[in-house]
């Protein structure tokens, strides 16, 4: 059931992306109204799937891969609604759709098992801790979105189109900074009452503390002027990259005791 | 001077020390990685100890450790800098309160929670102690490592598997105890460790394992069996007798020289060496040996003492660490979020992901 849902989401979001484009080429209001639909229809059943996993597995949905790819696209895919409902803003999906559906595709063929929480991690400052950096991490994802936006519009965009991507760069940036600090924060309280240690010498927490250290250099751009605008944009994209490394990178290259 | 000033109150030399230890912090994670026979057990001790030791001795794989303790260095007196110099630019404006003035002084909040996380930092790498891999049998106690006053006793160890073999739940009764006198009892689990007068005991895991052997004593009127443990000095009663476990070895063997030694680690042939004692005169010494019972006793006028089996009891294996850097580290993410949070939401209109003002969509 889970995965036929699954599999029901993905294809709406196809169709959501597939629309966007379309639009983006044509500007009909029709197509525009389809993509909607197809994205909220998308959403609704990543919701459904989300709700369905928790409720069979008795936790949140963070345990193992298959669970937070799919919570990452489920995040990303919030960031898009809200971006859709709040502001009418959908620049951005052309980006950050792909992204939704790669996950979704990789959460597919992972391994769905449902498999007991060992101890340790039954404690909300773990749940806290995951859900609040996979918010920070779409963030960023949008970030490099609007950065990337921003690149591609640099020739020929006017230049209230380019501030407002710059801003958008920003405000994400600094809205995920603040997400990834508090999930740092929180899996700091929660390693120091878990093992006595508030900051652990692995590859994982040396990867999320390069990301803090990166964002926070990010930010820094916006007061020195040289490093608006362009090198700003560029540093948001590679930072996606990072947030790649530091999410599934580390899991699959590294060897490390961190436990997602 | 004025040009050092210049030098560290620079947002320009933010953005590259912070890039900088990004990329020093990816080489680090790499080498962490692939090195963890030399970059493994960072954790075992305190930072500093860690470092001007076994990191000195092993710079080839440790020398971005150093380098960041550099670019930190240079990043917190940047950071300084910044401070000063923005704080005594907005009280130099006596203007009343307004937004971006209130945005300009949570800024500066944030980087003085940054600076006093970082002060933090530095204590804990280089004051408190870890001590890990604690056994504590039930019943057994452990004094503090640098507060012999005060120690711990684990009364009791309560483990529940699932009928699948899953740990459901570990939990170690404890008492904290000073002196003689018990002052509190804790449960400590998992993610519930005790905390006291800063330091804290961790639950790691548990076992059972031998703690002792039993003995079967018996002769003509009498039989009984004793308990003996293995770090037990003074020993145990019998019929006018004192009877000490002087050696244990759990796998006997003896070599040409007729050195008794233990072939291994594991139980395949305990062997206990008993001390017998009247009074304070020594009376007997002999082994006993678990796997044979009937022709390896001793005896002892007109008793017979038989090894008949090991006593086993849980343990837990705990770690006692001190951090006095520890809360000045969390006082200063405290002060570090809630103004970077405020700075989000000091100007309603910034709290907003896409200024709405000038809001693009496809159809607008």
């Amino acid at each position: 059931m889970i995965g036929l849902l699954l599999w029901l989401s993905i294809v709406f979001y196809g169709a959501s992306l597939a629309g966007s484009i379309v639009d983006a080429a044509s500007r009909s209001q029709r197509v525009w109204t389809v993509s909607v639909y197809a994205l909220v229809t998308a959403f609704s059943l990543l919701t459904t799937v989300l709700i369905l996993r928790m409720m069979e597995t008795g936790h949140a949905p963070m345990a193992k891969r298959y669970e937070t790819l799919l919570f990452f696209a489920w995040s990303v895919a919030l960031l898009n609604a809200i971006l859709l409902f709040r502001y009418r803003f959908r620049t951005t999906e052309l980006l950050t759709t792909p992204v939704i559906v790669l996950a979704l595709l990789l959460a597919a063929f992972s391994d769905p098992g449902v498999y007991p929480l060992p101890l340790i991690l039954e404690t909300w400052w773990f749940e806290v801790h995951v859900i609040t950096s996979f918010f920070a991490y779409a963030l960023f994802t949008f970030a490099a979105a609007a950065g990337a936006v921003y690149l591609f519009k640099e020739k020929n965009g006017d230049a209230a189109e380019l501030k407002l991507f710059q801003e958008i760069t920003y405000r994400s940036t600094l809205w995920g900074f603040t997400f990834f600090s508090v999930s740092m924060l929180l899996g700091a309280i929660w390693a120091y009452l878990a093992w006595g240690l508030y900051w652990l010498w692995e590859p994982k927490s040396a990867v999320s503390l390069l990301l803090w250290f990166y964002f926070a250099g990010v930010l820094h751009t916006r007061i020195v002027k040289e490093w608006r605008g362009r090198r700003a944009s560029v540093m948001a994209v590679g930072g996606f990259g990072l947030v790649l490394f530091a999410y599934l990178g580390v899991g699959i290259f590294l060897t490390n005791s961190h436990q997602l | 001077m004025r040009n050092v000033w210049r030098f560290f109150n620079s947002a320009r030399l933010t953005v590259i020390l912070t890039m900088l230890i990004a990329v020093d912090v990816l080489i680090g994670s790499l080498l962490i990685s692939f090195f963890p026979e030399t970059l493994g057990d960072i954790d075992l001790e305190v930072f500093f100890y860690w470092l001007f030791g076994k990191g000195l001795d092993n710079l080839g794989l440790s020398w971005w450790i150093f380098l960041l303790l550099f670019l930190m260095g240079l990043l917190a007196l940047n950071t300084v800098a910044c401070t000063i110099e923005s704080s005594a630019a907005l009280f130099r404006t006596r203007q009343r309160t307004t937004a971006s003035r209130r945005r300009r002084l949570l800024s500066q909040a944030v980087h003085l929670g940054f600076v006093i996380g970082l002060v933090g930092h530095l204590i804990s790498s280089a004051s408190g102690f870890r001590a890990p891999d604690n056994r504590l049998f039930e019943g057994a106690s452990l004094p503090f490592p640098q507060d012999p006053e005060w120690s711990i006793r684990l009364n009791e160890m309560d483990v529940v598997f699932s009928d699948r073999g899953r740990m459901e739940k570990m939990d170690a009764y404890l008492s904290l105890i000073k002196g003689n006198e018990v002052i509190r009892d804790k449960v400590v689990r998992l993610n519930e460790p005790l905390l006291h007068r800063g330091n804290a005991v961790y639950l790691v895991h548990h076992g059972k394992a031998p703690r002792g052997v039993r003995l079967e004593a018996s002769g003509s009127d009498v039989s009984e069996t004793l308990v003996l443990e293995f770090r037990d000095e003074d020993g145990t009663n019998f019929q006018g007798y004192r009877i000490v476990p002087a050696r244990f070895v759990p796998d006997f063997a003896m070599d040409n020289a007729g050195k008794v030694y233990s072939a291994s680690d594991t139980f395949s042939n305990p062997a206990l060496k008993l001390e017998i004692y009247k009074g304070e005169t020594p009376v007997k010494t002999g082994w006993v040996f678990l796997n044979f019972p009937d022709w390896m006793s001793l005896s002892l006028d007109g008793y017979e003492l038989v090894f008949s089996g090991l006593d086993y009891a849980s343990y837990a294996v705990l770690t006692v660490n001190k951090d006095p850097g520890a809360v000045i580290v969390l006082s200063g993410a405290l002060i570090f979020m809630i103004a970077l949070i405020g700075m989000l939401f000091s100007k309603g209109e910034a709290a907003e992901l896409v200024n709405s003002g000038k809001a693009v969509s496809s159809k607008a």
